[in-house]
């Protein structure tokens, strides 16, 4: 039964029309490290994808490569069939929405004048800030659940708060394609649902396409269509949460001993596993 | 902008003209009515125009080199950013130096000793009283340019750079202005003309000094429409601000561009007014709560407006307050007024800027 809605699902997707490529990426670090090692990843309209792995695995550096953030040392990524580099920054940053860890924000500015920063990419002539781009930005922050603290300095706000008004401004960009890198980490576990469920619903209704980094296995696994698992720089396992989190895999990959079930209660009624790390004590 | 910046824009915009027509009506030489000497082509008319040339210079370069320490803080992302760091003073000096050099009987030696050997003496002092500022624009933009291909590198540039090779071009300036010094230690007058250079001075300004000063500030100033966004959302990090549509790249070079033209110009036009880059937009943020844009625009204002008031001051101000205490019999401190009114404009504001600037820490800390 769990296999006919997984190729129900991947039959829909097959119809849509691929948004972003990435063909035999690699990305070098100084002293030979290969940060990516040839990966390839082919995204679809309305997609929801979450990329997963270990610390250092590559997620961030794939992310900052699709968002055309860094220039790989070869392959190529494109976006909407163009190739991303050749894309002048505002052109880019009306297709792709990125989000990036570590934000070091301002403190000077207000909530509403940090996600009115969003718009930047729409500015036309002399970059003055119109009626239409208060109003985005204001909605922007009331949709990632930011309203109650447009007016207050970024200074004053706690960092799941911040994280809130950082997506805000990445919503406010309107671009189809949103790639964030580990959108909930700071958030309370009542918001990391309310992110989540707004993250699916602009897939779903809204048809944008989302490519999430996160380290919460089972997030990822209630919410994503589909998942990435990288491990080294290259792709360890790929395709619906039941095909990627398998137990055997995430042990391999996380050196580390798992429970591992599947919940029935989920948002489209397939039964998606959850992962729980096993306890132990230091060898 | 809110609400509060604009009215303190505005209150110093209108205050700019009138200070301007004070520092021309009321100098050391006496009031004159700058009314009536528009129309006198005698000596009044003379006097009213030159002090107009220093009120503006002086306007210009505090303008100048407040915009410049604005948009370098924000560049650096560090408040403690001022255009000097650039290297652009440094080769503005050396520039300075060697215009002194040879306007002073050295001109050949000068020439040969850049590798251009040949140049008459007659070239030399055909270019006059203007061969200091443009020797010194020369070698601003020089050092300028220099850093700026020194830090670029596959199509980036980067700020780390900028600051290392400003800060070694700084120090090769130095050292090649101390050995030029020493050589040229036993011609006095050379060494008095560079050490008051080096002190800054406003006098005997001319209308091609006011050209020189005000085309550095309004290139600048209308840089700010096109960096000043874009400076509050590099100061979250370079590639934070790429993701949302900023060119880097064309925004660093546009700020680089702004910040070296309005310094050199500046410091070309009346040697080294220190301390205004770096205080004025530490007191503007102070006072608003500014984003970069009004930021940039109230610190031209704040930065116009104190070196101005500087100028009546010293020249208007502390004269008449010495002739008023020489007749009431206060010679002593009548002597000292007028010594103070000699001190060139860049030793006041870092003698009355440094202490203040303290005071605006010590406050911030709440010590007092």
């Amino acid at each position: 039964m769990m296999s006919t809605a997984v190729s129900i699902e991947s039959g829909a997707q097959a119809a849509r029309a691929t948004v972003l490529e990435a063909r035999d990426l690699i990305v070098t670090y100084p002293g030979e490290i290969h940060a990516l090692n040839g990966i390839s990843v082919e995204i679809k309209r309305g997609e929801f994808v979450a990329l997963i792995g270990p610390n250092g695995s590559g997620k961030s550096t794939l992310l900052r490569c699709l968002a055309g953030l860094m220039v790989p040392n070869s392959g190529d990524v494109k976006i909407d069939g163009l190739p991303v580099c050749g894309m002048k920054p505002a052109d880019r940053a009306r297709r792709v929405a990125c989000v990036q860890a570590m934000n070091a924000t301002l403190d000077y500015v207000t909530a509403l004048e940090f996600a009115l920063m969003g718009r930047y990419a729409h500015l036309k002539g002399w970059r003055i800030y119109s009626k239409h781009d208060y109003d985005v930005a204001e909605r922007a922050l009331h949709l990632a659940g930011a309203g109650d603290f447009k007016d207050r300095l970024m200074s004053e706000l706690a960092s799941g708060e911040r994280q809130r008004v950082v997506l805000a401004r990445a919503l406010a960009q309107e671009a189809p394609i949103l790639l964030l890198d580990e959108p909930t980490s700071a958030l309370d576990a009542r918001y990391q649902i309310v992110i989540s469920a707004l993250i699916r619903d602009f897939c779903e209704r809204q048809g944008k396409t989302v490519i999430a980094a996160t380290h919460d296995l089972n997030l990822a696994s209630q919410y994503a269509d589909r998942l990435y698992l990288l491990n080294a720089g290259a792709l360890a396992a790929q395709g619906t949460p039941a095909e990627t989190l398998t137990k055997n895999c995430l042990e391999s990959v996380y050196d580390i001993e798992v429970a591992h079930g599947y919940f029935t209660e989920t948002i489209d009624g397939t039964p998606r596993p959850w992962v729980l790390p096993k306890a132990r004590r230091e060898k | 902008m809110n609400r509060r910046s604009l009215y303190i824009g505005g209150a110093l915009l209108a205050a700019l003209p009138m200070l301007a027509l004070l520092a021309a009506a009321w100098a050391e030489t006496g009031y004159i009515s700058p009314w009536s000497a528009l129309s006198d082509s005698g000596i009044d008319g003379f006097i009213v125009k030159l002090r107009l040339y220093r009120a503006l210079c002086a306007a210009g370069v505090g303008g100048s080199l407040a915009l410049g320490g604005a948009i370098a803080q924000g560049l650096f992302r560090n408040p403690l950013a001022d255009p000097g760091l650039l290297g652009v003073s440094g080769g503005a000096g050396l520039g300075a130096m060697l215009g002194i050099a040879m306007l002073g009987g050295h001109g050949a030696a000068v020439f040969n000793a850049v590798g251009a050997g040949g140049v008459s003496g007659e070239f030399v002092s055909s270019l006059g009283l203007m061969a200091i500022p443009a020797m010194a624009l020369l070698g601003a933009m020089l050092a300028a340019f220099v850093v700026y291909r020194w830090s670029v590198s596959q199509g980036q540039l980067s700020i780390a750079m900028i600051l290392l090779a400003g800060l070694a071009l700084n120090s090769l300036a130095g050292a090649m202005m101390a050995a030029l010094q020493t050589l040229l230690l036993d011609d006095l007058q050379i060494t008095r003309a560079i050490v008051s250079w080096g002190f800054g001075t406003l006098d005997d300004r001319g209308a091609a000094h006011v050209t020189i000063v005000w085309t550095g500030a309004l290139f600048s100033l209308a840089a700010i429409p096109f960096i000043g966004n874009e400076l509050d959302m590099l100061a979250s990090g370079e590639s934070d601000a790429a993701a949302l549509g900023v060119d880097t790249r064309r925004i660093k070079t546009l700020a680089l561009a702004s910040i070296a033209l309005s310094t050199a110009t500046a410091v070309a036009v009346c040697g080294q007014i220190a301390f205004v880059g770096l205080l004025v937009p530490h007191l503007v943020r102070r006072i608003a709560r500014p984003r970069h844009r009004s930021l940039m625009v109230l610190s031209f204002l704040t930065g116009a407006t104190l070196l101005l008031s500087v100028v009546v001051i010293q020249n208007g101000f502390l004269p008449e307050l010495a002739q008023r205490l020489a007749a009431a019999g206060h010679s002593g401190a009548a002597m000292a007024a007028r010594r103070l009114a000699t001190l060139q404009p860049g030793v006041t504001t870092s003698l009355f800027g440094a202490p203040f600037f303290l005071f605006l820490l010590m406050r911030q800390t709440r010590r007092w």
